[in-house]
C-alpha cells in the first residue's frame, strides 16, 4: 500500500497536474486580523482544511509529499518578511519520513508594513496544495483575497508616500508608477521648478529591478506670492501625484519590486519641516512582450574567478547556475546514459590569452523515465568550473567573457536560454611581463618575452633588435610565423638580430605601454614588426597589409633594409580549349562560381575542335553532380519536370553564334529519377550528363578560330535546399553562368563532329537510342499486326472472297494477278499512308510534344474514340459519306466497262480502303494517335505498317487463291471481334479524356477523370470483354447465342479478365510497369482514392510530408505555390 | 506534439494541402540558421520550442501557437483550427 501511495506521489511531483476530483477541495480561508500599524510587522493567516482522511505536508518535508504552494498576487506594498508554518506530524516508517497536516492547520505569513501605508489595504493571493490520502494525491488550487483597513495612528505631522500600482508593466514599454503625496492640512510642499525658497521633494530610487526611469511628471502646482518675501512660490497642498515613467526591461521577471526613499520638505506660514520615509511596491510584469510572449523560465548565470591569480599560474572560474523553480537541467554526459536533455553549452569569446585547461561537472541525478532511459538532472544551483592556465606575461585586470545556452525543462517542455556572462581575473601588477627570474625566457620561435632584457641583450650581442608587435588572438600573426618565419632564409635573417615579442591583447601593462609608444598609427593592426636601435628608436617598420603568404618577399627585404621587390606576376596559362577570364567576352555572364561549382563540374567544348567549313559540329555541355558533402549527390531538373512550379529546370542557352548556325534544339538525356514529393512528378536529371546543340558551319565561312558562348541557367539541389543560378542579370549573386566553346574552322579539319545523342555519361546515350529505337519497331509491329485483324473484322472479312474473287476474274482475262494485286495493295497502303503523312505534316507544324500534351487535341481523340466505341457496340455505323464511294464505284464500273483492268484494280483498292472504314477507322485511328506522340515520321510509319498490315495478306490471298480456304469462317465471333474492340476504343477513349483535362487545368495530373477514374473504366471494359467473349452477355448485333467457346476465344476470354484482376491494385496506390505506367496518367494531387492495403505506408505519415529545413527555400515555394508557409520550430533534443 | 497532433486527419490534411512545410531544428550544432530564425520570430533573447509560426511568402507572422506548458492539453482539433485561422489570414492578406 506504502508503495502504490510512493509511486503516485511520485507521479505527482513528476509534473502531472492532476486536478481534485470534483467536491474534493481544500478549503482555504484568508485571515486578516489583527491591527495593520504603519512600520510595523503584521501577520496574514491562510487557514487550509483539508477533506476528511487526507492529509498535505510541511514546506521542509523530507520525503515526497510537496507542501501547498502558495503566491501573493497583491501585497499592497507590504512585503512578506517570513513565513510561519505549524509543527507537522511526523510519520515515519520503511520508506523515509513524511511531515503530514491533516483536519485543519494555519499558515502564518508574516508582512512588514511600510511606515506611509494607510487607508484600505488587499492582500490576494493563489494557493495550490496537493492532499493525500494513501490511496493516491490530489491537486487543489483556488484564489483568496482579504481586505483590511490599516489601523488609525496617533496623527503624526508628517508627509507620507505611497505608491500607486494601476496595471501591469509589459515588458520593453513603458510603465507609470504614481507616487501619492499627502501633505498634513495647512502645510504645502513646493513643485520641483519652484522659483521661490521651498525646496522640492526628493526622491530616491533605491530598487529598480532592471527598470529605468526615463521621466517624472510633476502635476501643476499653484502659484502664490507672497509680498513680505517678494517671492512666487509653487505649491501642493492636500494629495498630489508625482508620475515616474520607467522604461521595463525585455527581461523583466514576473514581479518587480521598486523601492525608494523620499525627503520631503512641508511647509506653512510659520515655517518648515522635513519628512523622511521609503516605500516599497511589487509590479507585476505581464509575461511575454505584447501579451505573445510566453513566461520564458530563466536560469540566471553568474561568473566569477577563484582561486590563483599569479602570472603563469592557475585561475578557476566558477560558473554558476541557478535554475528556475521546478526545472532541471543536464550533465555533459547525459547521452551516455541515453538521456534526450541537452547539457548548458558554454563558448568562452574572450580570454584575454588564458587557455581552458580543465572543467569540472558536479555529479547530477540520474532520474528514471523508462527502461532504459535516465537522465542525469541538475536542479536549483549548481556550478561549473573552469581552470585556465594564465599566461606568464599576463598583468593587471584580465576580463574573461563567453555566452552560454542552457536548455531548462520541466515534464511539460523545454526552453533554451542564451546568454552572456564575463568575469575579471586580476593579476598583480608588474613592470615586467615576467617575473625577474624568467626574464630570458623566449618564446617557441626564439623570440623573448620581455622587451626591456632583449633590448639589454641587444646592446650586449650589438645586434639590431628586431621587435615582432603581435597578438594572442590574431590569425593573421600566426600565419606569419607558419609561413613566413619558417623560411630558411628569414631563419637565417633572424639570426642577425635580438627579437622580441611583443604582445597587445594580453593586458600586460608594459606590453600596453609599448604598443602605444610605437605603433605605426592609432588603431593599426597586428602584426606590425620594427627594428629598433640601441636606445629603442624604430628604424623601420612593417605593417599588415598582405595575406601573410604573400608578403614573404616584403617581409625578407624589410629585414635586409632593403626596398622590397615586387615578385614579377605569374603569368596564368590559357588551358587548351579555355579561355583565361582576363579574356571573357563582354555581355557574357561570368564563369561558373565556387557557388555553382560547389554542387557540380561543368565544362563545354565542340565535340570536334577542328572540322572543316560546310560540316556539322555539336557543342557539348557536360555536367557531373557532385556529393553534398553529407553522401547525397546533388541532383538538377530536366525540363520535362512536371513539378513545374517548384523545379526550376536546367537549361542552356546561347548568346553569340560567332557565325555558325545552330540546328535543331538543346538535346537533353533521358531523365534518370522521377520522384513525386508532393509537387507532382520531379524529373531529376542523371548524375552525369551532357546537353548537346548541333551546329552548322556554314561552307563559306573563313578557317579561323570561332569562340561560341551561352548561358546555363536552373538550380541544383540536395534534400536540403537548393542552390539557385537562374538570375538574368549578371550582378546577381544566383546569376547564370556563361559558357564558351571554340572550334577551329579550317579546311583541313575532320569531316564534322557532331554526336546524334545526348548521354547519361559515357556513351549509355547510344544505349538509350537503341532502346528508343526498339520502341518504334515494337510500335510499328503492332501496327502492322493490327492491320492484319482488321481483316477480320465485319466490315471486312465478307468482302475479301470478293476481292480474291476479282483477282482471279481478272488473271482469267489474262491479267498479271502479280500486277493486279500490287495496284489494288498499293492504293490500299497508299489511301492509309496519305492519312499519315497529313498526320505528319500536322505534327511537324506543332511539334509533336505540343500535340500530344494540347487539350484540344486530346480532347477530340477522346470523342472520336467515343464515338468509335459506340459503332464498334453496334449503337450506329459509320460509313464514309456516300458520294465517295459512290465516285470510286463509278469510276471503277466505267473502267470495267472499258476493260481497263488495272484501272479498275486502282479504283477497286480505293474504294475498299473507304468502304472499309467504319471497321479500319477506328484502329487505324489509334495506332496514328499513339503514333502523333512521336517522332514526326511516326504518323506516316505507322500508317504504312497498318495498312501493309491489311495489305500483304490481300496481295498473298490473290496469288494463292486456295490461301482463302485457311480463313476463318465468317460467324459470331466477327462480331465479338468489333465489340471487344468497341470496349478497347473506351478505355482509350477515357485515357484521352484525362489527357485533356490534365491539359486544360495545367496541372500535373487529372483531378476528375484521374488515374483511378481511368483504371475503373479499362477494369470495367477488361472485365466486359472477357465476360462477353464467355458469353455471359450479347450486345445488338449478336444474332446467334454462342452455343460453344472456342479455345482462342476462351484464351482471350481469360487475358481480358486477367488483366482487369491486374489492375485492381493499382486502386489502391500500386504502381504498375514502366509500359503502363507510360500510359496512365498520374495519380491526383489532392483527392482521389485513399485507402490503404496491408502493404501501403502508414497513415498520415507526417514524416514523409515535404518538410523542408530551409526557412528561405519555404518560403520561395509558398510564392511559388501561392500557400502558406507552417514553421515547426523545434529541437532534437 | 508531432507524434500526437500531427497525424490527426484535420491537421495532416491541412499540412498536406494547403502549407508549404517548414522544420527548424534551433538546437542543431551544425546549423545556425534556425535559432536565427527562431530569434527573428521571438525578438531574441530565451525562447521556447516547440513554437509554430505561419508566415505569408515573404515571411510576415500571420499567426502563432504557443503549446501550453502541458503540451498532451493541446486538442487535434484545437491544433486543427489553427491552422484554419491561419489560412483565412492568408487568404485574406492576397
Amino acid at each position: 500500500m506504502r508503495l502504490r501511495f510512493l509511486l503516485l506521489a511520485a507521479l505527482l511531483l513528476a509534473g502531472g497536474v492532476l486536478y481534485a476530483q470534483e467536491g474534493l477541495t481544500v478549503e482555504v480561508q484568508a485571515l486578516a486580523d489583527g491591527s495593520v500599524e504603519p512600520g510595523k510587522q503584521w501577520t496574514f493567516k491562510l487557514q487550509f482544511t483539508l477533506p476528511e482522511g487526507y492529509h498535505a505536508y510541511h514546506k521542509d518535508n523530507p520525503g515526497v509529499g510537496m507542501a501547498p504552494k502558495v503566491k501573493f498576487t497583491e501585497t499592497s506594498g507590504l512585503k512578506l518578511a517570513s513565513e510561519a508554518w505549524p509543527e507537522p506530524a511526523k510519520h515515519k516508517d520503511d520508506n523515509g519520513e513524511e511531515w503530514e497536516y491533516s483536519g485543519t492547520f494555519t499558515i502564518g505569513y508574516v508582512f512588514d508594513v511600510p511606515a506611509g501605508a494607510s487607508g484600505r489595504l488587499r492582500i490576494a493571493g493563489t494557493h495550490q496544495t496537493q492532499f493525500c490520502d494513501d490511496n493516491g494525491c490530489f491537486m487543489s488550487d483556488a484564489q483568496f483575497s482579504a481586505d483590511m483597513e490599516v489601523a488609525a495612528t496617533e496623527p503624526v505631522l508628517a508627509v507620507t508616500v505611497a505608491p500607486r500600482v494601476e496595471g501591469k508593466a509589459q515588458p520593453g514599454k513603458e510603465y507609470q508608477l504614481k507616487l501619492r503625496f499627502t501633505v498634513p492640512a495647512g502645510y504645502h510642499a513646493y513643485h520641483k521648478d519652484n522659483k521661490g525658497y521651498g525646496l522640492a521633494p526628493i526622491v530616491k530610487w533605491t530598487e529598480l529591478a532592471g527598470f529605468e526611469l526615463a521621466r517624472e511628471d510633476w502635476p501643476k502646482a499653484e502659484d502664490h506670492y507672497y509680498e513680505e518675501l517678494e517671492t512666487t512660490e509653487s505649491e501642493y497642498s492636500g494629495t498630489f501625484d508625482i508620475t515616474y515613467v520607467f522604461k521595463v526591461p525585455a527581461n523583466a521577471k514576473s514581479t518587480a519590486t521598486l523601492a525608494g526613499t523620499h525627503q520631503t520638505q512641508f511647509c506653512n506660514d510659520e515655517g518648515c519641516l522635513v519628512s523622511e520615509g521609503g516605500f516599497s511596491v511589487d509590479i507585476a510584469v505581464q509575461a511575454g512582450a505584447a501579451g505573445s510572449k510566453p513566461a520564458i523560465p530563466t536560469a540566471t548565470v553568474s561568473a566569477a574567478f577563484s582561486g590563483a591569480t599569479k602570472a603563469g599560474g592557475e585561475a578557476t572560474l566558477e560558473l554558476a547556475i541557478e535554475l528556475p523553480e521546478h526545472f532541471h537541467t543536464y550533465h555533459k554526459d547525459n547521452a551516455t546514459v541515453k538521456g534526450y536533455g541537452e547539457a548548458p553549452k558554454i563558448a568562452f569569446t574572450q580570454t584575454s590569452g588564458m587557455s581552458l585547461k580543465s572543467e569540472s561537472w558536479p555529479d547530477a541525478k540520474k532520474v528514471k523515465y523508462d527502461e532504459d532511459w535516465y537522465e542525469l538532472e541538475y536542479e536549483g544551483k549548481f556550478a561549473l568550473k573552469y581552470t585556465f592556465q594564465v599566461p606568464t606575461a599576463a598583468s593587471g585586470k584580465l576580463p574573461l567573457t563567453g555566452s552560454y545556452r542552457i536548455q531548462v525543462c520541466d515534464d511539460g517542455g523545454c526552453y533554451l536560454n542564451d546568454g552572456t556572462f564575463a568575469a575579471t581575473l586580476e593579476i598583480a601588477a608588474s613592470d615586467s611581463p615576467l617575473p625577474p627570474q624568467d626574464r630570458a625566457r623566449k618564446d617557441s620561435h626564439g623570440f623573448y618575452l620581455d622587451f626591456d632584457f632583449a633590448l639589454e641583450q641587444a646592446r650586449k650581442e650589438n645586434k639590431p633588435l628586431l621587435v615582432d608587435f603581435n597578438g594572442v588572438n590574431c590569425a593573421p600573426c600566426r600565419k606569419m610565423e607558419k609561413t613566413v618565419f619558417t623560411r630558411p632564409e628569414v631563419e637565417a635573417l633572424f639570426k642577425g638580430f635580438v627579437i622580441a615579442s611583443v604582445q597587445n591583447d594580453i593586458n600586460n601593462a608594459r606590453y600596453n605601454e609599448l604598443w602605444d609608444k610605437y605603433k605605426p598609427a592609432p588603431g593599426a593592426p597586428v602584426p606590425y614588426y620594427a627594428v629598433m636601435d640601441h636606445d629603442a628608436k624604430v628604424l623601420r617598420g612593417i605593417a599588415s597589409t598582405l595575406p601573410a603568404d604573400k608578403r614573404a618577399h616584403e617581409f625578407v627585404a624589410f629585414l635586409k633594409g632593403e626596398q622590397p621587390v615586387q615578385p614579377a606576376p605569374v603569368a596564368v596559362e590559357p588551358a587548351a580549349r579555355d579561355v583565361a577570364v582576363a579574356d571573357w567576352p563582354k555581355g557574357l555572364f561570368g564563369p561558373p562560381t565556387d557557388s555553382h561549382l560547389q554542387g557540380m563540374a561543368f565544362s563545354a567544348a565542340f565535340a570536334g575542335p577542328k572540322v572543316k567549313p560546310g560540316s556539322k559540329n555539336s557543342v557539348v555541355l557536360t555536367f557531373k553532380m557532385k556529393d553534398n558533402g553529407a553522401g547525397e549527390i546533388y541532383h538538377a531538373y530536366h525540363p520535362g519536370t512536371k513539378a513545374r512550379e517548384v523545379n526550376i529546370p536546367l537549361t542552356a542557352t546561347v548568346k553569340d553564334a560567332a557565325g555558325l548556325k545552330a540546328i535543331g534544339e538543346w538535346k537533353y538525356p533521358d531523365p534518370g529519377e522521377k520522384i513525386d514529393e508532393g509537387f507532382g512528378e520531379e524529373w531529376r536529371l542523371p548524375h552525369e550528363f551532357t546537353l548537346v546543340l548541333d551546329f552548322e558551319i556554314p561552307p563559306d565561312l573563313k578557317p579561323g578560330r570561332y569562340t561560341v558562348t551561352g548561358h546555363v541557367g536552373g538550380q541544383y539541389c540536395d534534400s536540403n535546399g537548393c542552390i539557385f543560378f537562374n538570375a538574368k542579370s549578371p550582378e546577381s549573386p544566383n546569376r547564370e553562368f556563361g559558357w564558351i566553346a571554340m572550334v577551329e574552322v579550317s579546311p583541313d579539319g575532320v569531316e564534322g563532329g557532331v554526336i546524334d545523342a545526348t548521354g547519361t555519361g559515357g556513351g549509355s546515350g547510344i544505349e538509350g537510342e537503341v532502346e528508343k529505337a526498339g520502341g518504334i519497331w515494337l510500335f510499328l509491329f503492332f501496327a502492322l499486326l493490327g492491320g492484319m485483324i482488321t481483316l477480320l473484322t465485319p466490315c471486312v472479312l465478307p468482302v475479301l472472297p470478293l476481292t480474291v474473287g476479282f483477282f482471279v476474274s481478272q488473271s482469267e482475262k489474262g491479267r498479271s494477278p502479280l500486277i493486279t494485286a500490287f495496284i489494288y495493295c498499293t492504293c490500299i497502303v497508299a489511301s492509309f499512308t496519305l492519312f499519315g503523312l497529313i498526320t505528319s505534316a500536322a505534327v511537324g507544324a506543332t511539334g509533336a510534344q505540343k500535340i500530344s500534351t494540347n487539350g484540344w487535341v486530346n480532347g477530340f481523340l477522346a470523342i472520336l474514340f467515343l464515338t468509335f466505341a459506340l459503332s464498334f457496340l453496334g449503337l450506329f455505323e459509320l460509313r464514309v459519306p456516300a458520294f465517295m464511294t459512290a465516285w470510286f464505284t463509278r469510276k471503277q464500273m466505267s473502267a470495267q466497262k472499258e476493260g481497263k483492268g488495272y484501272a479498275k484494280a486502282f479504283f477497286s483498292g480505293s474504294a475498299f480502303a473507304l468502304i472499309s472504314f467504319s471497321c479500319t477507322g477506328p484502329i487505324a485511328g489509334a495506332f496514328l494517335a499513339g503514333a502523333a506522340g512521336g517522332d514526326i515520321w511516326m504518323p506516316t510509319m505507322a500508317m504504312l505498317a497498318f495498312s501493309t498490315g491489311m495489305a500483304l495478306p490481300i496481295f498473298i490471298m490473290g496469288q494463292f487463291p486456295s490461301v482463302m480456304k485457311k480463313l476463318p469462317k465468317s460467324g459470331s465471333w466477327m462480331n465479338a471481334l468489333k465489340v471487344v474492340f468497341g470496349f478497347v476504343e473506351i478505355g482509350l477513349a477515357i485515357m484521352y479524356f484525362s489527357a485533356a483535362e490534365q491539359a486544360f487545368a495545367s496541372m500535373p495530373a487529372a483531378e476528375w477523370v484521374n488515374r483511378y477514374v481511368v483504371l475503373a473504366v479499362w477494369i470495367t471494359v477488361s472485365l466486359a470483354s472477357g465476360l462477353y467473349l464467355f458469353g455471359f452477355f450479347r450486345m445488338p448485333h449478336d444474332h446467334e447465342e454462342t452455343k460453344q467457346i472456342g479455345v482462342v476465344r476462351s484464351l482471350f476470354a481469360v487475358a481480358f479478365i486477367a488483366f482487369a484482376l491486374y489492375l485492381v491494385p493499382g486502386m489502391f496506390g500500386a504502381k504498375f510497369g514502366a509500359t503502363l505506367e507510360g500510359i496512365l496518367p498520374l495519380p491526383p494531387e489532392n483527392g482521389g482514392i485513399q485507402l490503404s492495403m496491408g502493404g501501403g505506408g502508414p497513415k498520415n505519415d507526417v514524416k514523409a510530408l515535404p518538410w523542408e529545413h530551409d526557412l528561405a527555400r519555404g518560403l520561395e515555394i509558398s510564392a511559388k505555390v501561392n500557400k502558406p508557409v507552417f514553421v515547426d520550430f523545434t529541437g532534437y533534443n | 506534439m508531432e507524434r500526437d497532433i500531427f497525424p490527426r486527419d484535420q491537421v495532416y490534411k491541412q499540412f498536406k494541402d494547403d502549407f508549404v512545410l517548414v522544420a527548424q531544428y534551433t538546437d542543431s550544432d551544425d546549423d545556425p540558421i534556425p535559432a536565427q530564425n527562431l530569434h527573428k520570430y521571438t525578438g531574441g533573447g530565451s525562447f521556447a520550442v516547440p513554437l509554430y509560426i505561419v508566415t505569408d511568402s515573404k515571411g510576415r507572422e500571420l499567426a502563432r501557437l504557443v503549446p501550453p506548458t502541458n503540451i498532451s492539453s493541446l486538442s487535434g482539433s484545437e491544433f486543427a483550427s489553427f491552422l484554419q485561422d491561419a489560412k483565412q489570414k492568408y487568404a485574406a492578406g492576397e
